[in-house]
């Protein structure tokens, strides 16, 4: 272990520092750990090679990148982006393919080499893009859900594909039954998945959804189960992963399960862009370099295009259609694992995997940089991109809410404040972690999100810059801040601290008013015990009124 | 592959079955692994886990080191710093005694002797959180000690690691741990802002930031021979720096739960059918950790001016095996400094006491009260209860507790010239109340003795603002006309204290909402309501902020 730990320790430094620079000059992390490989491997100063520690992590990345993936796909979320994305999916890759196919004899590869480039571009990718997508909270937008969508109906085919290039091609009847037999595989593992989503998982998880840390490990349970099974049933572990996701998806507390996991998909996953640009060989970039960057141009414009004229057809509107596609403009890691198999099996040479890796680097070195700036991009042509713009163009998509009450979690304060509330505000908005109030406060009139309010995602949701008062019982200082820091100014806050300090700092950030129970308490004796001392009759006439609220909200509480 | 994707099936599966019966049971989280470990230790590979394990041992540490407060040490009160270094001494020689006379060599008597000395702050300090939270004596107390203790078990790891223990090797370790640990306290200080505002609160380069430290100051003790503990450690404490490492907690902590699960889950694979000699050896260690250590705790405290509960409700947080002596064990045991049955001892006695503590946690005051019966717990020497009262007080007001709330009663108290006296148990407060001239009992709440002083059947009115119900208890059970307020945290509380005689009970949520409800309408109906409220509010902190330091 001990040449594993300096090795690592040179490698997530230096990723670590040129994370940073990226981060100056507005380029995702992916780069940056990209450059790391690149600096620290064959193609640079050949200082590193990869360990089996770097291998290992870099495999549990897509693993857990593939789990990370089905967590988030609440199927009633997409259920009304289901058919777009697959017809959109099953159309993309086709004429991806065909444009792969065209540009590989154009720049004069052989027939075979080309029908690999086609089938080893027309994925884009699912780590990129989804890692990128949820760094910037965007991954629940419209065209974040249509890319994600489009990413899993990829992913299937990819694991088809890779079935495919193991199974054995001397005896077509052969590849066929394997074909089957890795469908119906598929079909079970999935069944399972939905199966126990349903009936087993919400008993089992209800319970212990309190303890966060108990409770990743079940997740963590859950998925291995499935991904011992399918790497049992002879498909990759990645698919297990995704159903064990995804069926985990289906509860309210999968987006606390998914924040516990998603540093550690991050760790994994750094490393497995490291690992990869570990292994590129400095020969296998020159041979092809200029078709590399030829290709790569052309798959970017091509890819934007093809998605473009696809979403545009399924009438979602212009805005959408353009981010959607400029997320997408890369092509993905698997084509490098492709090419690796393809070289194994001898369809392909060494260098064609050279050529493909930096196919990959290009593309998603510039397709970073366009995600990262689909906003400001799209302001500069939404002139030109307006001209798709027609009538029966809309958008499936959220209710926007404005002006309502925001209340972020629920005891018996927030209890007790909700009519007056509702009286006020009309619209009330409830964020609420603990899952014991999840079916009281998903029957009760009010707009209920589970979550937890540290998450980009859920704060987005909760529509906290359009709100017109914001009450929280959290005394977590971290959510504290967040709210003080996302509010709009005029929107007054009141918040919840646990001691004085915490008070004063709340005060000083902006809070109009700050309840702490021991204050409350002792200004209250304090204000009863003169009357008391004085006169008693009195006090015993003041008090009545609590009483009776204790009285009568002891029973039926 | 394959292979570690089913050990790690096996050991997260295990875990999720064992953490079920122990989550089901309020117990805590690390015997369920250890035991889970023994589950599957016929199915899975050691030799590939103990890589792993390794990883979890660093991010463990690092985690220590990231929750870790320099300025706790210097908070830390001379009693608990006395006690530690009595316990130790105390324990120590009797455990090293106990190895010897069982037949240990010395290195092995050493690592018997700190497995039976140390006491664990991973599963101590769970179980006295809410105690901490509530600012209670014992709580503070079992703090500091965990404290002082953590430490220490740093520096021995240090110890530990030279190969030979010449002095020179020795001297030369500690040197160059005390090195990196002052670098880190440096970067900390001067460097750690300044990352923290290029990362522009981006949560994964905080985490980049905090594995590169931790991944950089191992690669470090590794190169100088020492173990990865020390770099981990130092690594935490380099990026302790609040309030960025709230975010890395949050990061760090999901990645230390991954690798500390397969830690913990591989120490129990280690663990095989114990032989005679390692049977012998974990029930002196048990013996040792819950009854005689917790017993010499009791009495030093008592020594020290507790009070016997407050000092039993010390103990019983301090009373299993920590996991820095696993720690250490499993770094010996790589080495092959550790002979295997001793190493099976450690790991079985320390899933038996985290699991046997949180036992005498939960039901601490039956323990109390059944010793006190039979009066194996004596008060001895001790300082309490103790009063000064005015001579022939009556009429007067009770008042529990000298806290925030309670300064702020005095403060009405004093305007409307009531006679009053304060019941206090911490120390600290009896000097400042001894200082204003107050009238005051010293003396803990729940015992019988300290009413004695306070007369209650004289006294015109009881105010309790401690939201414990063994404290409104006490107070309706005393023989008194007296009227009585109290402060009780849920609804049926406040009324079934009522019922039996209270006055007034505070339920501080229904105030805050009564409050809040308050202030809705007046931000619909004022103007400008929201400056007045936020101006008011403020100034009413600042001067309750005021009155503590003064």
């Amino acid at each position: 272990m001990s040449t594993g730990f300096e090795s690592l320790a040179i490698i997530i430094v230096l990723a670590t520092a040129l994370s940073f620079v990226a981060r100056k000059t507005k380029q995702p992390t992916v780069i940056a750990y990209i450059a790391a490989g690149l600096i620290l491997g064959p193609v640079g100063l050949s200082l590193i090679g990869q360990t089996e520690l770097t291998q290992l992590f870099s495999e549990l990345g897509l693993v857990f990148l593939l789990f990370f993936i089905g967590l988030e796909i609440n199927i009633s979320e997409i259920q009304e982006v289901l058919k777009p994305t697959a017809i959109i999916g099953i159309f993309q890759m086709a004429l991806t393919a065909l444009l792969g196919f065209a540009t590989g004899t154009i720049l004069g590869f052989t027939t075979v080499e080309s029908f690999f480039i086609g089938a080893a571009t027309m994925f884009s990718s699912t780590a990129l893009v989804v890692k990128l997508l949820t760094d910037m909270d965007e991954a629940s937008t419209l065209p974040g859900r249509l890319d994600v969508g489009v990413l899993l109906v990829q992913d299937i085919v990819v694991v088809l594909l890779l079935a495919l290039l193991t199974a054995n091609f001397s005896d077509p009847a052969t590849a066929v039954i394997r074909f089957l037999e890795i469908m119906a595989m598929i079909a079970l593992i999935g069944g399972i998945s939905i199966a126990s989503s349903n009936y087993l998982l919400p008993r089992l998880f209800k319970r212990i959804s309190q303890k966060p840390s108990i409770f990743f490990i079940y997740g963590l349970a859950w998925a291995f189960i499935l991904i011992s099974g399918a790497d049992y049933l002879g498909l990759s572990l990645e698919i297990g992963a995704f159903f064990g996701g995804l069926s985990l998806a289906q509860l309210p507390y999968s987006s606390e399960l998914q924040e516990r996991v998603r540093p550690l998909t991050d760790l994994f996953m750094a490393v497995f862009f490291i690992n990869f640009a570990l292994q590129i060989l400095p020969g296998q970039l020159s041979a092809y370099f200029f078709e590399a960057l030829i290709a790569s141009v052309v798959l970017i414009a091509g890819k934007f295009g093809i998605f473009f004229g696809l979403i545009d057809r399924m009438k979602f509107t212009p805005e959408t259609s353009f981010k959607a596609s400029l997320n997408m403009t890369q092509i993905s890691e698997f084509s490098i694992i492709l090419g690796a198999l393809a070289v194994r099996e001898g369809i392909i040479g060494d260098q064609m995997l050279g050529f493909i890796s930096l196919v990959a680097i290009t593309t998603m070195g510039v397709s970073s940089y366009l995600l990262n700036f689909n906003h400001a991009i799209y302001s500069r042509f939404d002139h030109l991109v307006n001209r798709f713009d027609a009538e029966e163009k809309e958008d499936v998509d959220v209710e926007q809410l404005e002006g309502h009450a925001l209340i972020i979690g629920y005891n018996m304060v927030t209890e007790r404040v909700l009519d007056l509330l509702e009286q006020q505000y009309e619209d009330v908005v409830v964020v609420d972690r603990n899952s014991e109030n999840a079916e009281k406060l998903s029957r009760s009139p009010y707009e209920y999100i589970y979550g937890d309010f540290k998450h980009g995602e859920i704060r987005n949701a909760s529509g906290i810059k359009n709100a017109a008062f914001i009450l929280s019982i959290v005394r977590d200082m971290k959510v504290n801040h967040h709210i003080l820091r996302d509010r709009e100014r005029e929107t007054p806050v009141f918040l919840e601290a646990g001691s004085f300090e915490q008070a004063a700092e709340l005060y000083d950030r902006g809070a109009e008013y700050v309840m702490m129970e021991n204050i409350v308490t002792a200004d209250k004796v304090a204000d009863y015990l003169e009357l008391y001392v004085e006169d008693p009759e009195v006090f015993r006439e003041e008090i009545q009124d609590d009483l009776e609220t204790i009285h009568w909200g002891g029973r039926s509480g | 592959m394959a292979e570690i994707i089913t050990s790690m099936t096996l050991i997260f599966v295990a875990s999720a079955l064992m953490l079920l019966i122990s989550n089901r049971f309020d117990q805590p989280a690390v015997p369920a692994y250890l035991t889970a470990g023994i589950l599957i230790s016929l199915f899975v590979n050691q030799s590939e886990l103990l890589g792993l394990a390794q990883i979890g041992i660093a991010f463990l540490v690092f985690i220590f080191g990231l929750k870790f407060d320099p300025e706790k040490i210097t908070a830390v009160k001379t009693e608990s710093l006395a006690v530690n270094s009595l316990q130790i001494v105390l324990v120590g020689t009797l455990s090293f005694g106990f190895a010897t006379l069982i037949g240990l060599e010395p290195l092995q008597g050493l690592y018997f002797t700190l497995a039976a000395t140390f006491s664990s702050s991973l599963v101590g300090l769970e179980l006295i959180s809410e105690e901490v939270d509530k600012n209670l004596i014992h709580g503070r107390l079992a703090e500091s000690i965990h404290l002082i203790q953590d430490l220490l078990a740093v520096a021995i790891v240090v110890f530990l690691s030279s190969q030979t223990f010449t002095f020179n090797h020795v001297a030369t370790n500690l040197g160059i741990a005390a090195s990196m640990i002052v670098s880190a306290l440096f970067i900390r200080k001067y460097l750690m802002d300044w990352i923290s505002e290029l990362a522009e609160g981006s949560t994964e380069l905080l985490m980049l930031t905090g594995l590169s430290f931790l991944t950089g100051f191992i690669a470090i003790s590794q190169y100088f021979g020492l173990s990865i503990v020390v770099g981990s450690f130092a690594a935490g404490i380099a990026v302790a720096r609040f309030p960025h490492n709230l975010d890395i907690l949050d990061t760090m902590g999901s990645i230390k739960d991954f690798f500390a699960a397969i830690f913990f889950v591989t120490l129990g694979v280690l663990l095989s059918f114990p032989s005679t000699e390692a049977m012998i050896m974990t029930a002196g260690l048990i013996l040792i950790t819950s009854l005689v250590k917790p017993a010499l705790m009791v009495v030093s405290l008592i020594q020290q001016g507790y009070d016997p509960r407050t000092s039993f409700l010390t103990a019983t947080s301090l009373d299993q095996i920590s996991e820095f002596a696993l720690i250490i064990a499993i770094q010996a045991w790589i080495a092959g400094t550790i002979s295997e049955p001793l190493f099976h001892a450690i790991i079985l006695a320390a899933t038996v006491t985290m699991t046997t503590s949180s036992y005498t946690k939960l039901y601490e005051h039956q323990l109390y009260e059944a010793l006190n019966k039979y009066n194996i717990i004596r008060s001895g020497n001790q300082v309490m209860p103790d009063s000064n009262i005015q001579n022939g007080i009556k009429n007067h007001i009770i008042l529990i507790g000298f806290d925030i709330q309670g300064k702020r009663i005095v403060e009405q108290l004093d305007e409307i010239g009531a006679e009053f006296l304060i019941i206090e148990n911490d120390p600290e407060k009896i000097s400042d109340l001894r200082k204003q001239g107050e009238n005051y009992v010293y003396g803990n709440i729940l015992n019988s003795e300290t009413w004695k002083h306070a007369k209650p059947e004289k006294a015109n009115l009881i105010i309790s603002t401690a939201p414990f119900p063994e404290v409104s208890n006490t107070i309706l059970n005393l023989d008194t006309d007296a009227g009585k307020i109290l402060r009780a945290e849920e609804l049926w509380e406040a009324e079934n204290f009522i019922e039996r005689g209270a006055d007034y009970v505070i339920v501080p949520e229904i105030l805050s909402a009564e409050l809040i409800k308050e202030h809705l309408l007046g931000l619909r109906s004022e103007e400008n309501y929201e400056e007045e409220l936020r101006r008011r509010s403020l100034l009413e902190v600042r001067r309750y902020l005021e009155s503590e330091e003064g």
